[in-house]
């Protein structure tokens, strides 16, 4: 897979847009989290890992992965056990809401992406700290950041 | 069949966003981002986009409600306006005009503002005035001598060209999150920022300076600043000689201002003080963005020219990516005061003392001479002291008094004694619930008309949908209870256009702001515009300055401690302001979900060590107690505030029960930002984990 949520948050200003659009976007509350530090705020979002552990733990092959576009959930196998919340590693699934509540995660607006169309978070961001990047760039720029910051 | 695509103009802040609306069927079905709009290239706020839970909010007011002994009883139009004009009829023949107030609302439209003050003013009385009292009174008082006009310079797209961009006592990124991309765009081709707020605020957190000044003594680092420009030789002589008055008598009053003593006042390092002069003189261009931090205190016009000074000194005035940015709060308050819904000031800003101003508007609204005083009406602040007593009818549009105003006991108190009470709005808030009658109105989107926001940018923001059941454009409401209180011939108007018409008319600067060109253009029109065919004026001053002799002017500013200093018994510093989440009385942002979510309750941020020596512990609750009242809230413990410092916003009712009301002389605005508090325990058996 070669598109991320790239989240560049030395631009975030906490402002918690991204996390109310996607709210909008989706119904119901925000896939995004942005965690809010004294100096600084960190919006976290599912990161697509290769080797998801959501996917790996879930006993019923209801979340795949897929080279192209990320991981995925088949709605008709869940059970709705909430393994994959358990193994998330960055806390980004969670059940949906209600009973019967779907695990919902960062499917990076895969409806608008078919339509061609950016996710609503980079849309909204007044910071540009989130966009949808390539991997290459995506690597490229965490170097400059941790080096950037460890240097300034 | 896809859905029309309709763009309005956000209502929740002055940044003016467009917001577009997806309608089907008259009804809304969601939002889309206004990519291509020139203002917020399709950015949003939280705010922004939850916007579209008010409408259709179950919660909305959908008819009149009259308070009954036995509860609200709703009532159809007719009955509800008979009782209103028949109410203030009472009120008008036993005490005449002066014990009637109108609190106007920098949430509605240009045109209803402007209706509202000629409704007051054809009825006998400059009682008009609105929240802008409450925010940046001082904005028009401290400017209107010194540069001959109280608004925004230069427009908030031009903050990304500036080298130097200085903000005093404002929380831009959390208050006003979409104007920041012009902040990030700036820092991002390598501008200095450089931040003066006693908190480390998100707008600090990309600051190559924070200047973490004490509550109240922003004026003791203005100067120092100033001091230390002149001291090194750094002011723009050629600009100050030929473009301003007044230098040496400023100069003069800072000489003494040496950032030492400032530091001993202020809390701010010495050294940061003449870096941040340095870097602020040096930059150029460079802008000076000041908000409620400077504008809510006893001393605020002393506080805004003190801005002006520096600003003026460096040469930063009409040119591009300089100037001086007063960051408006509400959607419209800019065009509610360009409207003259204050009560000294006429539409287009003509005292009302001034005959011929006066002359000009009655012969333009054809009532007979001497209709309007020629004396000012009470602000917002003396009209809720003076109910019950000599006022004794207020008709409130889209206000929330008992939330926003300080010292909130005495306000309830007042409103309580009325004879009649008014109040138009969405929902039925605190305010509302002590009025006699209540009336629906319709939200932003219900409605067509214009509105300016923070840099005179002004917009037309179309109707795209009916009101919930029988609510009613504001509009509407004025120009029907109007027409029942006699005044048919002065409201003839079916829409909104015919009111801007009047106004092209009756304010100069808005002359070639027709309907019909702003329906058109794309990115509004920044006003002044005076006449037809002129393109409007992104940036003031370029040539010079609306004063007698077209010159700015220098105002010394003298340093005075705030009103009210911690003492033993009140040992903290209280002050006050924004969470993204909320809007100013949380009458929209609390009825919100999603916003709710985000920020669900009253808390007060105190500094580890205070909390530590007073046994605070975070998420629990503690009482917050000042002279005039006590609250409780959630404690926050972050080392973002300074020790001695505690904040809480006020969004929640609670708050403004603390706050101070001294006023500034001048402006008569509310010195919210700083009270001396000190917490207390809360019993554990009424305490919430
Ligand atoms: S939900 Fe968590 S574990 Fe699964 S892919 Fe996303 S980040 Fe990885
Ligand atoms: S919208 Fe952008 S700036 Fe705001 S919280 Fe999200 S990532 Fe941060
Ligand atoms: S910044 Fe202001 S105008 Fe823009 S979306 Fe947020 S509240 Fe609305």
């Amino acid at each position: 897979m070669d598109s991320f949520l790239f989240v560049d948050f030395t631009r975030c200003i906490a402002c918690h847009a991204c996390e109310t659009a996607c709210g909008r976007e989706h119904g119901g509350a925000g896939r995004l989290y942005v965690m809010r530090f004294e100096n600084a705020a960190v919006p976290l979002a599912c990161r697509q890992c290769e080797a998801a552990p959501c996917v790996a733990m879930c006993p019923e092959d209801a979340l795949v992965y897929d080279e192209g576009s990320g991981v995925g959930l088949v709605v008709e196998r869940c059970t709705r056990c909430g393994l994959c919340v358990a193994a998330c590693p960055f806390g980004v699934m969670r059940l949906g809401a209600g009973p019967g509540g779907d695990p919902v995660r960062c499917d990076r607006c895969r409806r608008r992406r078919e339509e061609g169309r950016l996710p609503v978070c980079v849309l909204t961001c007044p910071t540009q700290a989130l966009s949808v990047q390539g991997r290459a760039v995506v690597q490229d720029r965490r170097r400059i950041h941790f080096t950037g910051l460890r240097v300034s | 069949m896809s859905p029309l695509r309709v763009r309005t103009v956000c209502p929740y802040c002055a940044v003016g966003c467009h917001l577009d609306l997806l309608v089907e069927n008259g009804r809304v079905v969601g939002m889309a981002h206004a990519v291509d709009s020139p203002v917020n290239g399709g950015n949003l706020c939280a705010k922004g986009n939850a916007a579209l839970d008010l409408l259709n909010h179950p919660e909305r007011l959908r008819t009149p409600l009259r308070r009954t002994r036995s509860g609200w009883e709703p009532l159809g139009w007719d009955d509800a306006l008979d009782l209103a004009a028949q109410r203030i009829q009472d009120v008008l023949r036993r005490h005449g005009p002066n014990a009637l107030g109108f609190l106007s609302s920098a949430k509605c439209t240009n045109e209803e503002n402007y209706l509202l003050q000629k409704l007051a003013r054809l009825l006998g009385t400059n009682n008009v005035d609105h929240c802008a009292r409450l925010c940046h009174a001082s904005t028009l008082t401290g400017l209107a001598p010194v540069l001959g006009t109280g608004a925004a310079t230069n427009p908030l797209t031009d903050l990304a060209r500036a080298r130097c961009l200085l903000f005093v006592g404002s929380n831009l990124a959390e208050n006003h999150p979409v104007a920041f991309r012009w902040v990030r765009r700036a820092k991002d081709r390598g501008a200095v920022v450089l931040v003066a707020d006693p908190r480390k605020t998100p707008t600090a957190w990309i600051a190559d300076l924070h200047l973490p000044v004490r509550p109240g003594t922003d004026i003791a680092l203005l100067n120092a600043l100033l001091h230390v420009i002149i001291r090194d030789g750094l002011e723009d002589k050629a600009f100050i000689r030929s473009r301003t008055m007044g230098f040496q008598e400023a100069a003069r009053a800072v000489r003494d201002a040496t950032p030492q003593w400032a530091e001993s006042v202020t809390g701010v390092p010495a050294r940061d003080i003449t870096r941040a002069a340095r870097l602020f003189a040096r930059s150029k261009p460079a802008s000076l963005i000041y908000c409620m931090g400077i504008t809510q205190h006893h001393n605020g016009t002393q506080a805004v020219r003190a801005c002006a000074d520096l600003v003026l000194a460096t040469g930063n005035v009409g040119r591009e990516g300089s100037g001086l940015i007063p960051v408006r709060g509400q959607d419209n308050v800019q065009g509610a005061c360009d409207m003259g819904a204050l009560s000294a000031l006429l539409p287009g800003y003509g005292s009302v003392m001034d005959p011929r101003s006066r002359a000009a508007l009655e012969a333009l609204w054809g009532c007979a001479e001497g209709t309007i005083p020629d004396r000012p009406g009470l602000t917002v602040t003396e009209m809720e002291a003076a109910a019950g007593r000599s006022l004794r009818a207020l008709v409130a549009m889209g206000e929330n008094p008992m939330v926003t105003s300080p010292n909130g006991n005495r306000v309830a108190e007042g409103l309580g004694r009325l004879d009649f009470f008014l109040v138009m709005d969405l929902f039925l808030t605190e305010s509302a619930r002590s009025a006699h009658l209540v009336l629906p109105a319709a939200a932003w989107a219900e409605k067509s008309g214009s509105k300016t926001s923070a840099d005179r940018r002004v917009q037309w923001s179309p109707r795209a949908v009916d009101p919930p059941g029988d609510a009613r454009a504001d509009a509407w409401i004025i120009t029907r209870l109007a027409r029942r209180l006699g005044l048919e011939p002065f409201f003839p108007y079916k829409t909104s256009e015919e009111v801007l018409r009047e106004i092209n008319r009756a304010v100069p600067p808005y002359a070639g702001i027709t309907p019909e060109r702003l329906q058109g253009a794309p990115a509004g029109l920044h006003w002044p515009c005076p006449q037809e065919g002129h393109p409007g004026t992104a940036i003031l001053f370029q040539d010079g300055f609306p004063t007698p002799d077209g010159r700015a002017r220098f105002f010394p500013v003298p340093f005075e401690p705030p009103p009210e200093s911690p003492d033993a018994d009140y040992p903290l510093c209280l002050t006050t302001g924004r969470v993204t989440a909320h809007y100013n009385s949380g009458a929209m942002s609390r009825r919100t979900p999603a916003l709710m979510d985000l920020s669900p309750e009253l808390f007060v941020e105190i500094h580890p060590d205070d909390a530590a020596r007073l046994g605070v512990r975070a998420g629990r609750r503690v009482g917050v107690v000042t002279r005039r009242g006590k609250m409780e809230a959630v404690a926050r413990v972050a080392s973002t505030v300074p020790r001695g410092v505690v904040f809480a916003p006020f969004h929640f009712p609670g708050t403004n029960r603390l706050t101070l009301d001294v006023v500034d002389p001048e402006a008569r605005i509310p010195a919210f930002k700083a009270a001396a508090c000190r917490l207390e325990p809360v019993e554990e058996k009424n305490a919430r984990a």
